[in-house]
């Protein structure tokens, strides 16, 4: 699905991704684990399409296709989602109009008629059900106001509107409460399928333990230094960065 | 330069000189004391610079006031469809009878017919101080005063219409005097409209009477569709507001023409309150500048001003604004905003916010930012699949929600969110 060889970037002067070899398959959960300033948002950026950073070297595919010069929104067309750390409020435009855009754009791509405004609202009310949320919920101004949880909830809300083949969870858990932690991942795994697959970035083996990851990647100085299995993040809870 | 600025005042001095008609009763005191004024200072009007200075360009002349019934039809097809129940057109400066209908809760009188009473209560009673061009309105201008009866909420937003046709270019000039008497509240929706691409000079004034538990709402809409790229409009608003009495201004800039807005609240009595709220999304050679002085004159008066421009190509957004708080104005609470997005790097804004504070138990917060449009609201929004067109058009009308969301009007609301639409996707 996703194939990243050999990935170097930088901002400015600043280099920040040295040499990142990834391949993700279908049905794959990968985590993606490190020390703050490791460079794990920067990686889930560049997957997304941001143009903040310049690749100095290396390739990323997504089915075969070179991501190079491809744009956030056709990305977002091709399957890549990513739920940020850090959402973006824009006041007065509500959380059913915003999806509603988002939807259509898809559909337009995908040379389909703009959904049915009944129907929309159908398929919205299910992804909120997932996510134990009310649907007064979708007339609220998208993120405006939301509590941390809110936000994070209405991330995962939008990737089960979009139904994404690659999710990246952008430390999806930083901020949530046992209880939010539990319904997001809850949602998340229902929205799991042999077909589409995860990057989980996350400072902490808490939310592993809900969702469980096939490979474990530790991410230092933009480099991939270890790869394992589950038992991986275990270890690092116990020993640290510096253990390992 | 020098020399074409005074070419203006020339031409206005003999217009007003020349004026034999007496649009009311007034008029000649108010064309000697124009006489007698100079140009205003350079200070006042440091951004803003009428067309005639920078060009000899062919000066105003005064506008014909007269319209045959046989072009009214035609003339009524041309005027912004009308959207609420009461309407009042002004031609030229003139109350236009026939396509004019309001509640009979609303009176409405010439200025040339206005009785001795009136003339003594309401008549350049609030134009204060006067300045060059509110005497060359009160010297030259006809009009109106319209007033509402104590204790009557009008119920349907009442629309003025202040259309201009002419020929020549010309002296575009309504005076507007709006009695709310106490306890009474009235919505006005004020459009002006331009027939013709003539460079014109526009110079109307607005005087309200908000008095006593009386409420002002008013809308003003500038479309690109009414007015023009040439026109030099100059509108003045002077609000005087007594004990418990509310205003609230709106003004939508989408046009091309210079426009210079003097607005002056002046909160006289206990527990009144002034809002103001604009939005401008300005494209080519667009230019307007608010000059606002709202004054608290009483104690536990509030104000708020929230002013929201968007400045793309050679356009230029002047915002200066002043709050002066007299020395016995306690417990003044006064909230002023001015942000600023600019979409190009020939467009420009001059903001200079004021404050002058004589009282020392007050509440005044003032912001004023200026920007460009957040890169990573852009990213956010395209990766969820939104074109970068449509991104930007969601973040540019989340930044106009401030003034969008105090939009109590329904209809006005729409129009304005299709005209944001309009121009955005442009």
């Amino acid at each position: 699905m996703l194939e990243i060889k050999n990935l170097h970037c930088s901002i400015g002067d600043t280099k920040i991704l040295n040499g990142i070899n990834l391949t993700i398959n279908p049905g794959e959960k990968h985590a993606i684990m490190g020390p703050n300033g490791s460079g794990k948002s920067t990686l889930s950026s560049i997957i997304s399409g941001s143009d903040k950073y310049e690749i100095s070297e290396g390739s990323m595919t997504f089915f075969g296709q070179d991501l190079d010069d491809v744009s956030p929104e056709e990305r977002s067309y091709l399957g890549v989602f990513m739920s940020f750390q850090y959402p973006i409020e824009i006041p007065g435009v509500t959380v059913s109009n915003f999806l509603k855009t988002a939807i259509n754009e898809h559909r337009k791509f995908k040379k389909l008629d703009p959904l049915k405004g009944a129907e929309m609202l159908k398929k919205m009310r299910e992804a909120l059900s997932l996510l134990d949320m009310d649907p007064s919920f979708l007339s609220r101004s998208i993120n405006d106001g939301f509590s941390g949880g809110e936000k994070k909830k209405s991330e995962i809300f939008q990737m089960a509107m979009l139904k994404p083949r690659l999710s990246i969870l952008d430390e999806t858990d930083s901020g949530l409460d046992i209880d939010a932690l539990k319904i997001v991942a809850n949602g998340v795994n229902k929205l799991y399928s042999k077909d589409n697959s995860f990057i989980i970035i996350t400072h902490y083996q808490r939310l592993l333990n809900y969702i469980k990851p096939d490979y474990v990647h530790i991410l230092s100085n933009g480099k991939i230094i270890r790869s394992g299995d589950a038992n991986l993040a275990l270890e690092l809870e116990e020993k640290g960065y510096d253990g390992i | 330069m020098m020399e074409s600025r005074d070419n203006l005042h020339k031409q206005l001095t003999d217009l007003a000189q020349k004026s034999v008609s007496k649009p009311y009763s007034k008029n000649e005191e108010g064309v000697k004391r124009f006489l007698e004024s100079s140009l205003p200072n350079r200070e006042d009007w440091k951004y803003t610079k009428l067309k005639w200075e920078n060009s000899s360009i062919a000066l105003p002349s005064l506008i014909e006031q007269n319209l045959n019934t046989s072009n009214i039809k035609e003339f009524s097809k041309w005027i912004p469809e009308q959207i609420f129940e009461n309407r009042i057109v002004i031609y030229n400066g003139q109350v236009l009878f026939p396509l004019s209908s309001f509640s009979s809760d609303i009176k409405l009188v010439t200025l040339d017919n206005l009785d001795n009473e009136y003339v003594n209560m309401y008549l350049d009673k609030v134009v204060c101080p006067e300045n060059y061009f509110t005497k060359l309105n009160t010297a030259l201008a006809s009009g109106f005063l319209l007033e509402v009866k104590k204790n009557t909420k009008i119920a349907s937003p009442l629309e003025i219409i202040y259309a201009y046709d002419s020929d020549q270019p010309a002296l575009c000039q309504t005076k507007s005097i709006v009695v709310i008497n106490d306890g009474s509240s009235l919505t006005l929706l004020t459009r002006t409209c331009f027939k013709n691409n003539n460079v014109n000079l526009c110079n109307n004034v607005f005087e309200a009477f908000v008095k006593k538990e009386a409420e002002l709402v008013k809308y003003h809409i500038d479309s690109d569709e009414y007015t023009n790229a040439n026109n030099q409009n100059i509108s003045s608003f002077f609000i005087n507001q007594d004990y418990k009495s509310k205003s609230r201004l709106y003004d939508f800039s989408f046009s091309e023409q210079l426009a210079r807005n003097n607005i002056n609240v002046f909160l006289k009595s206990e527990f009144s309150k002034s809002q103001l709220y604009s939005i401008s999304l300005l494209n080519n050679e667009a230019h307007v500048d608010n000059t606002i002085n709202v004054t608290h004159n009483a104690p536990n008066c509030s104000s708020e001003q929230i002013y929201k421009g968007v400045y793309d190509g050679f356009s230029t957004g002047v915002f200066n604004g002043g709050v002066h708080v007299c020395k016995s104005a306690q417990k003044t609470d006064a909230i002023q905003q001015n942000n600023s997005i600019l979409l190009s790097d020939s467009a420009t804004i001059h903001a200079k916010p004021q404050l002058e504070i004589f009282a020392d138990d007050v509440t005044c917060a003032h912001g004023c930012t200026i920007g460009q449009i957040d890169e990573k609201s852009l990213f956010y929004i395209r990766s969820r699949g939104i074109s970068e067109k449509s991104a930007n058009v969601m973040l540019l009308v989340a930044f106009f929600n401030d003034v969008i969301s105090r939009i109590e009007n329904m209809k006005i609301k729409q129009e304005v969110m299709l005209s944001l639409d309009k121009l955005l996707k442009k």
